[in-house]
């Protein structure tokens, strides 16, 4: 009887193997849409099956062979095969959509050029041009206000500029289609004005001030404006009016030329009378309201598209031209970009880009005494990429060679004439190399549990005698399981700002601010350590009600040395390396997107403790975002925005002449946005009405105020 | 092909400028004419408090303070400047007395503070208090001159009439004694009658206060008059 049962015992489990039943789910990796229809065999068998209209399958009884593999395929998806040994069963599999044909696609170039897709690990916040159209937001800067962490800066007339987790402007690197754009100027920070919010096709925010790839000398982050070039045949214009004699007429064509050349072009016309305000210390007096002042603004871009062999050839010009007067300020702005851009079929990136700029300034206290400051910039980049793969590794190369060049002329127009009392021609270069190597552990045999290790290095060396070697560290963690996808991340890093040319000018003028300062001879480079904790969840629903929940968290930590702190002091700069500054962060945020398919529903939060309050003004300590959007498919749709700002600090000279901080109290304010689209014969028409507040918070010392904006517009497309 | 491009691309924009250029670097600037940087702080001589908007006027150049009498101006030095030719400075402003210097200037930076005499009278308080049951009001002022009370000329009420088109009508106000001989104390009875039951405890006039010196300084100030909170007299009603 006991032998009996041990025969029975042991037909059972050597019987267990010989007959298997496999059933599982079959997801998009992208979006965790369900794959209907997606082949499920073994290999070299005619054991398989297709999935459900919900992704699911179920394999019929077989015997399992030693070494079979399982097949997962779908039309349009990179073929899965999966060891059936390590099958566990029933588990879900994720494929990933195939990357289209070369030429097929230009924003699939876009992403392969994309370096941000290869940096360390870090939260990355997009927006793309038909959120960006609904929002009917006239620059882009306040598109920015969607995103979290993301606070905007300046004003219509001085430049708009972005800061990501309580950093400076100057400390966020912009990049418009790969080309960094940050001005030559003390502040370091790119005018985001430059490009027009209707030429923009996505807005990409990488926070973290670990990215050795793009992120060199931007501790806040780095933002990617990739501008809009399409492959249709297409004509659209635009006409905007708004408060304050706002006047907006844009023109944009794509025209594929021939199969393998395309060519597409933005112009927008723009002019505006903003009503600005100024403080004492601008005008010395009360604050005075003056109704008198102008803007005249021109954006062009051009863009030529040649594809052949596998190989895509890109050139593109961008202009950009501003002039504006207010009272004892004269301004002509003049921005010309060009780049040439080529991409080999085997990753290789090879860009070229001059990027010329002319500022003429023309500032009077009092009306016979005219000073005329002429600043000319140019930047000149080379930059080469190569992306290496090979089985579970990947290196990603970079070359840097940046020419930065600054001519400025000083000049003084009093009673007896104009003459010219100062000139300086600053130059310098530098050359930088980094490489981010990452592995890829798979830790379960599905492939829906990875475990990704980053290690980056970066040299930057430069002419005038800096050179630094910096460091970083991430892990990645991605983690599938049913509807859910974890992303948990770490990464820390090292990384180095070195003193632009007119800071390097102005090293002779140091000053003391504060007790803890020491005046040096020359400036060091401001130099940056943080790391950062963080996760980004998702749950796709299966129900039709609404597509997805997400949830992403980030405890950040960023500390400064050998901050350089310039501020203007009469018609001169004076400017001071003052110790250190700790920036310590959280930054939450949640998203319920597309229920009943129109609505998505946005709330975001992020707590900010600055050591150092004259070091990084007006930066909210806390701020709040609650967004809601709803798009209705017969072409109704609405978007608004709320926020809080919290108490900020900013900075101010007092009664003798002493540097000081003062608190601000925060704000709030609502964003309104509605419009309808419609198609009337073969055109496509757009009529929006928007309304928002106008901020202008570009120094405490000169202006602080905000306006109430309202604008309409009508657009027309075709194609 | 496309590499040689490039390449070609590369050499014709590394050549066509000063080829140091790409690979040295200058940081510094070169200053084409000797300037002079000033700075410093224009004062009330009296208060000693900033004067906000004083101008000053270095030869031709000329540049204003800011509302804490700070002022900033680059100067440049010419050639018989910098052999120690001097500089007129002249240091104005509203209400203050001219002040006028001659320096030689040397190319450093400076500090120069200026000192201005306040010249014209200054009101210091004023009440408007109804009364004979709201058929006349009675209002005092005290005035000060820095160059003592002995020089204001006259002190008057400018009273604006209920409508805007009827005009105002001036009184001019009478001095009492005083023991302080920089501020002096003045008082008149105006004819003023309100319907209080009409104007439901808020009136809506005002008044402006004026005051002018042997040197034709003045000071003007705009008062509003409000019966629900009537002022207190500054001193005892002495008619």
């Amino acid at each position: 009887m006991k032998n009996g049962l041990w025969v029975f015992l042991s037909f059972l489990l050597l019987s267990a193997p010989l007959s298997a039943q496999l059933s599982g789910l079959v997801l998009d990796a992208k979006n965790n849409d369900p794959l209907a229809g997606a082949n499920i065999y073994l290999a070299g068998t005619t054991i398989g099956t297709t999935t459900d209209s919900e992704g699911y399958f179920q394999l019929p009884d077989f015997r399992p062979s030693p070494g079979d593999t399982l097949v997962i395929s779908f039309v349009g998806y990179i073929e899965k095969r999966l060891k059936l040994s390590n099958y566990r069963n029933p588990s879900t599999i994720y494929l990933t959509a195939a990357a289209l044909q070369l030429g097929e696609n230009i924003e699939s170039w876009a992403d392969r050029l994309d370096l941000a897709r290869q940096e360390m690990p870090h939260i990355t916040a997009e927006v793309k041009a038909a959120e960006i159209e609904r929002y009917g937001s006239a620059e882009i800067s306040d598109v920015f206000k969607k995103i979290p962490a993301v606070r905007l800066e300046g004003n219509d007339i001085d430049g708009r500029q972005i800061q990501i987790r309580g950093s400076n402007a100057g400390e966020v690197n912009v990049y418009l289609d790969g080309i960094l754009i940050n001005d030559l100027s003390a502040g370091n920070a790119a005018d985001l004005s430059l490009i027009a919010v209707e030429n923009i096709h996505k807005l990409e925010v990488l926070k973290g001030g670990s990215l050795p790839l793009l992120g060199s000398g931007a501790f806040g982050g780095v933002i990617n404006i990739i501008s809009r070039h399409e492959i249709e045949s297409n004509m659209q214009f635009k006409s905007r009016l708004g408060s304050f004699e706002t006047r907006s007429h844009q023109l944009s064509l794509n025209v594929p030329v021939h199969k393998n050349f395309y060519l597409s072009f933005f112009g927008q016309i723009s002019s505006m009378k903003p009503e600005i305000e100024y403080f004492p210390s601008e005008r010395f007096s009360e604050k005075t309201s003056a109704a008198a002042i102008e803007t005249d603004k021109t954006n062009l871009s051009l863009n030529l598209d040649y594809f052949i062999g596998g190989h895509r050839l890109n050139a593109r010009v961008y202009q950009y031209s501003l002039e504006y007067s207010k009272p004892g300020w004269q301004d002509v702005r003049r921005n010309l970009l060009a780049a040439l851009v080529w991409n080999t079929r085997n990753d290789f990136t090879l860009s070229i880009s001059q990027t010329i700029g002319r500022d003429e300034v023309d500032r009077s206290t009092v009306a016979s005494t005219h000073y005329l400051y002429d600043y000319d910039t140019q930047r000149l980049n080379l930059r080469t990429t190569q992306k290496l793969e090979w089985r579970r590794i990947e290196l990603n190369l970079l070359g840097d060679y940046f020419h930065d060049e600054l001519e400025n002329i000083s000049r003084l127009k009093n009673l007896a004439g104009t003459s010219t009392y100062y000139r300086s021609e600053l130059y310098d270069n530098r050359l930088a190399g980094a490489a981010v190597l990452s592995f890829t552990d798979r830790i379960d045999s599905l492939g829906n549990k990875y475990l990704k290790t980053f290690i980056g290095f970066r040299e930057d060396l430069t002419a005038s005698g800096y050179s630094r070697f910096t460091n970083n560290f991430g892990l990645n963690f991605d983690y599938r399981r049913g509807r859910w996808n974890h992303r948990p991340f770490f990464s820390y890093g090292k990384n180095v700002r070195f003193p632009t040319l007119i800071e390097s000018a102005y090293a002779g003028e140091l000053s003391i601010y504060t007790a803890t300062d020491t005046i040096r001879q020359g400036l060091e480079p401001e130099f940056n350590s943080s790391w950062e904790v963080g996760a980004e969840s998702e749950y796709s629903f299966r129900t039709p009600l609404i597509r997805s929940f997400s949830l992403a968290l980030s405890l950040f930590h960023n500390q400064i040395y050998n901050k350089i702190l310039t501020r203007p002091f009469g018609d001169a700069l004076i400017q001071s390396q003052i110790g250190r500054n700790t920036t310590r962060g959280a930054e939450l945020s949640a998203a319920l997107k597309e229920i009943w398919s129109g609505l998505t529903l946005t709330a975001s939060a992020m707590k900010l403790d600055i050591s150092d309050k004259l070091l990084y003004d007006y930066k909210p300590e806390s701020s709040l975002s609650l967004q809601a959007e709803y798009f209705h498919p017969a072409g109704f749709y609405l978007t608004t925005l709320y926020f809080i700002e919290g108490r900020s600090y900013a900075w101010y000279y007092d009664q003798s002449n002493t540097l000081r901080t003062t608190r601000i109290d925060g704000n709030w304010d609502v964003d309104l946005s509605a419009g309808y689209r419609f198609r009337l014969g073969g055109f496509e028409f757009n009529l929006q009405a928007s309304g928002y507040n106008l901020f202008d918070n570009y120094s405490f010392d000169y202006y602080y105020l905000r306006k109430k904006f309202l604008q309409a517009s009508l657009s027309v497309k075709h194609g | 092909m496309a590499q040689k491009i490039g390449l070609i691309i590369i050499f014709l924009l590394l050549t066509s400028c000063e080829p140091e250029k790409y690979w040295g670097s200058q940081l510094e600037g070169e200053a084409l004419l000797e300037t002079a940087r000033i700075s410093g702080q224009v004062t009330n001589f009296y208060t000693a408090e900033g004067v906000s908007g004083a101008r000053l006027k270095f030869a031709e150049t000329e540049t204003a303070a800011n509302i804490y009498g700070f002022y900033y101006l680059n100067y440049i030095l010419s050639e018989d400047e910098l052999r120690n030719k001097p500089v007129p400075v002249t240091i104005t402003a509203n209400n203050y007395y001219p002040h006028s210097d001659i320096l030689t200037l040397n190319s450093a930076d400076l500090e120069l503070n200026y000192v201005l005499k306040y010249g014209a009278p200054l009101i210091l308080r004023k009440a408007f208090v109804p009364a004979n049951l709201g058929l006349s009001a009675l209002v005092q002022a005290e005035v000060l001159d820095y160059q003592g009370a002995e020089s204001i000329t006259e002190v008057i009420v400018r009273l604006y009439q209920e409508k805007p088109q009827q005009g105002y009508e001036y009184y001019p106000m009478r001095r009492l004694g005083s023991d302080n001989t920089l501020s002096a104390n003045y008082s008149v009875n105006v004819p003023f009658s309100v319907d209080y039951k009409a104007a439901g405890f808020e009136y809506h006039q005002s008044f402006d206060l004026i005051v002018v010196d042997n040197e034709a300084f003045d000071d003007t100030v705009h008062f509003g008059i409000n019966l629900r909170d009537p002022d207190v007299p500054l001193f005892p009603i002495s008619d």
